[in-house]
């Protein structure tokens, strides 16, 4: 009992050495958590390392379902537009996942390899112009915790000190419970079995086999097509891109969508007498996104880490009073100034997508995509150079 | 030793053997929500 036990941390150490994704364009539904699927850091980064020369600029798309490509086919993924506009002297690979934030998943791949690779360029996002101060992130907390005890990622000291702050403060029992049902994971549960598997490696070698030979767990998105056993390999890319324009922003989703931009600007702006939108500067959003980019980013990696804004899409925006859109402009603009503060360069895309570029309120159709690549590409070349990367 | 002892010390392998797999796989299967999230588009 004892040696198989010990044979099967044995064979998942060993996973950890090797690359196993084949035909890796993305994240998608069949290769995430919200399926069951949870890849780990010592995969993702083999697969980088397998793909990536040494000598190419290697760029990271990490963050949300924006930069993960939601709404556009495999065929028609903005990120391998990136690439043929970029050339072979760079590298794109896309590890962005749905729902993640700036400091999750792509950004801890990036991470753990910045030392491995001299020339690095990492993509993020900032989703609704905020930025979550969590520094394990929010719902991929298993990532961070996976890659931290395995020696993965540095040490840094405003991150452990934030961290060990979240783990002294006791969480109310309602934040919990509606924490739980939306899925948030808690950190001491997540630190746990990070813990055990850098111990045990049991993570590691079933979700490998997950991917290569037979998944075990069935869940409700198996149900379309495939057997759930199947190895999730052989499960294609399902996002069928985005609708004719007639079927995307739907009238049931209106009015949640115009909360949502509109929360944005409540946040960080004040309602004048005369109904204009000006910037407050005391609003509790703009330290809590100062010491966000403080605590979650260590500092070595803050130079080329490009954070993207992008517009909400036209569709909405437009039809917000004048005031409205200058509230939305100016929490851009202040997001932007922060981030920039804390040492980071930024990529502002506004003004160049009509509604027909958009899937829904923020992901973005393919021609969005491709607009978008073009944006970046000359954004990260002119970065690149700036960092000494290229001549 | 009788063949019957050999079954025996056999059957006894592979079932300890089986039992550290599964003891392997629950630690894993641990980790796994039991709901998992589902993700809503904007």
């Amino acid at each position: 009992m004892v040696l198989s036990f010990l044979a099967c941390c044995w064979g998942g150490r060993l996973t950890t050495q090797d690359n196993h994704f084949v035909h890796f364009m993305r994240f998608h539904q069949a290769l995430a958590p919200s399926t069951q699927y949870f890849p780990t850091v010592s995969q993702t980064r083999q697969y980088v390392k397998h793909h990536a020369g040494r000598r190419q600029i290697l760029v990271i798309v990490a963050g949300s379902s924006v930069l993960q490509g939601t709404g556009q086919t495999e065929d028609s993924l903005w990120s391998t537009r990136l690439q043929e506009q970029l050339g072979d002297e760079y590298k794109v690979i896309n590890l962005a996942m749905q729902a993640a934030r700036a400091n999750e998943v792509g950004f801890i791949v990036a991470e753990s390899l910045v030392n491995t690779y001299k020339k690095m360029i990492v993509v993020v996002d900032v989703g609704h112009a905020y930025l979550d101060g969590t520094p394990d992130g929010l719902m991929y907390k298993y990532f961070y915790w996976d890659a931290w005890y395995k020696g993965l990622i540095q040490p840094y000291a405003a991150r452990n000190a934030r961290l060990q702050q979240m783990l002294e403060i006791p969480v109310d029992p309602k934040v919990r419970a509606s924490s739980a049902a939306v899925g948030i994971p808690e950190t001491t549960e997540a630190r746990r079995e990070g813990w055990l598997d850098s111990r045990f490696y049991f993570n590691d070698l079933w979700s490998t086999l997950a991917y290569t030979s037979f998944f075990t767990v069935w869940t409700p998105f198996s149900t379309s097509g495939d057997h759930f056993y199947q190895p999730r390999r052989d499960f294609p890319d399902r996002d069928q891109g985005a609708p004719p324009m007639e079927q995307r922003y739907q009238a049931s989703r209106f009015n949640e969508s115009m909360e949502g931009i509109r929360k944005s600007i409540i946040q960080g702006c004040t309602k004048t007498a005369e109904g204009d939108w000006v910037l407050n500067e005391d609003a509790p959003r703009w330290e809590d996104m100062r010491q966000a980019a403080i605590n979650c980013f260590p500092k070595m990696m803050r130079e080329h880490t490009l954070f993207v804004i992008k517009d909400y899409s036209p569709y909405y925006t437009s039809r917000l009073s004048v005031g409205e859109q200058r509230g939305v402009e100016i929490v851009q603009n202040k997001t932007i100034g922060i981030v920039e503060e804390a040492g980071f360069p930024t990529v502002n895309v506004t003004g160049v997508f009509g509604a027909e570029d958009f899937m829904d309120g923020i992901h973005l159709a393919p021609s969005g995509g491709e607009k978008f690549a073009t944006a970046l590409s000359a954004r990260i070349r002119g970065l690149a150079k700036k960092l000494g990367y290229t001549p | 030793m009788t063949p019957h002892s050999y079954f025996r010390i056999l059957g006894s392998l592979l079932l300890g053997a089986c039992i550290g797999v599964l003891f392997h796989y629950t630690l894993y299967r641990m980790g796994l929500p039991l709901q998992p999230f589902i993700y809503m588009s904007f």
